[in-house]
């Protein structure tokens, strides 16, 4: 009679063993259950999760409604071919001439007022080579480089703003472009009102990108919690 | 084996969660190379851990990055010729005279840009850097200089 009582204990045995595996198993996916999620989400969801570009962001609510489609188009296309904030160079076109919307001279036809530049994004056309000579090419497969013409002169200014520093220095690029502080501080500041929510799996935080590029630098002593003033590279402080 | 699935999933997701505070660039605190934990110190308080010679180099750049805007500020609104400037290095003030900045005939007009505030932010034995603040009457705006030392003077080679 000793056996049944045997088999009676491992049976409940077994059974609180089982409920014990179902009670961790439920454990565990109430914990892991978010995070295997997210990840499904952010790989199989999110469109072009995985390779965009570090630090896109896609049009505000404020864009497509200030800027002609194909303008839109053109400058989220530089953007991407020169890996840069698209809406740095909108900031630009809409500062230079309101998208091409500008009458004044040299936006569609001949030079602007200072008798220099010309076209939607302002190209300097004077000196030999001109910054339009050094940049220009035949973007929209028309047979020609047209300084006036959005398709061409849009994805020339990012060549220019890459060659200058950008997108690790927006500062000095857009100071290439206009030496004016005032103007870098009006791009950038249109640029903040073009810009949306980040693309997925661009790098967040990526807004400044100067900043970004200092609080990663290496040979950088930051002196305050804040990491707002550098100092000097290690080297250097030992060499003052 | 299987009985410690539950187990390894539950110590993943524990790791997980763990992992997340660690080593976060954006938390407050957080180790960041080099960086020192002294805390934020405002106005000429930051000068004191300088020695004297740095002082002084830091007086020199901040008077050079001084009458440096002096000549830019009027310059970068098409109030005055490049000529004017003083301070820069003279690569710079070639770039600057070959391309002037392109300015509306209101801004020209109009505005009357004058520093509100500036400060070395940072210095080296080559090289200083400055920030300013600049209000033209309808807006103010901050910019940040390089300097450069060229022999006994500083003189400034990039803006922003």
């Amino acid at each position: 009679m000793a056996a049944p009582a045997v088999t009676a204990t491992a049976r409940a045995g077994v059974l609180l063993w089982h409920r014990r595996r179902a009670l961790l198993w439920l454990l565990a996916l109430v914990i892991a259950g978010p995070f295997a999620l997210a990840l499904l989400v952010v790989v199989l969801i999110a469109p072009g999760g995985g390779d965009s570009p570090v630090g896109q962001f896609r049009p505000s609510a404020l864009a497509p409604r200030d800027i002609p489609p194909a303008y839109l188009s053109a400058y989220e296309a530089a953007g991407k071919r020169y890996e840069l904030g698209w809406e740095y160079v909108a900031a630009i076109g809409k500062i230079e001439t309101d998208h091409g919307r500008s009458t004044a001279p040299g936006v569609r036809t001949g030079v602007n007022a200072a008798g220099c530049c010309a076209g939607p994004m302002q190209f300097s056309i004077v000196g030999s080579p001109s910054t339009w000579d050094r940049y220009a090419a035949d973007d929209n497969g028309d047979g020609r480089p047209d300084v006036y013409d959005p398709a061409d002169a849009i994805p020339a200014a990012g060549r220019y703003l890459q060659a200058s520093g950008a997108p690790a220095h927006w500062d000095r690029a857009l100071f290439a472009y206009n030496h004016a502080a005032w103007y870098v501080a009006d791009v950038k500041h249109q640029a903040q009102l073009y810009r949306g929510a980040s693309v997925p799996g661009s790098l967040a935080g990526a807004g400044n990108p100067d900043a970004a590029a200092l609080a990663s630098d290496p040979n950088i002593t930051w002196t305050h919690p804040s990491r707002s003033s550098p100092i000097c590279a290690p080297a250097e402080c030992r060499r003052g | 084996m299987r009985s410690r699935l539950p187990l390894f999933a539950l110590g993943a997701a524990a790791a997980l969660t763990a992992g997340c505070g660690i080593d976060d660039p954006y938390q407050p605190g957080a180790a960041t190379g080099t960086a020192t934990t002294a805390p934020p110190r405002a106005g000429r308080g930051d000068d004191a851990h300088l020695s004297p010679a740095q002082r002084d180099a830091q007086r020199q750049a901040e008077r050079t990055a001084r009458a440096f805007l002096a000549g830019y500020l009027p310059y970068s609104y098409g109030q005055a010729n490049a000529r004017e400037i003083r301070a820069a290095t003279p690569a710079f003030l070639r770039e600057l005279a070959a391309h002037p900045p392109r300015v509306s005939a209101a801004a020209r007009q109009a505005a009357r840009p004058r520093v509100r505030q500036l400060r070395v932010s940072g210095l080296d034995g080559s090289r200083a850097y400055v920030l300013a603040q600049i209000e033209d009457g309808s807006r103010t705006y901050p910019t940040s200089l390089t300097l450069e030392r060229h022999g006994h003077r500083w003189l400034v080679a990039t803006v922003g």
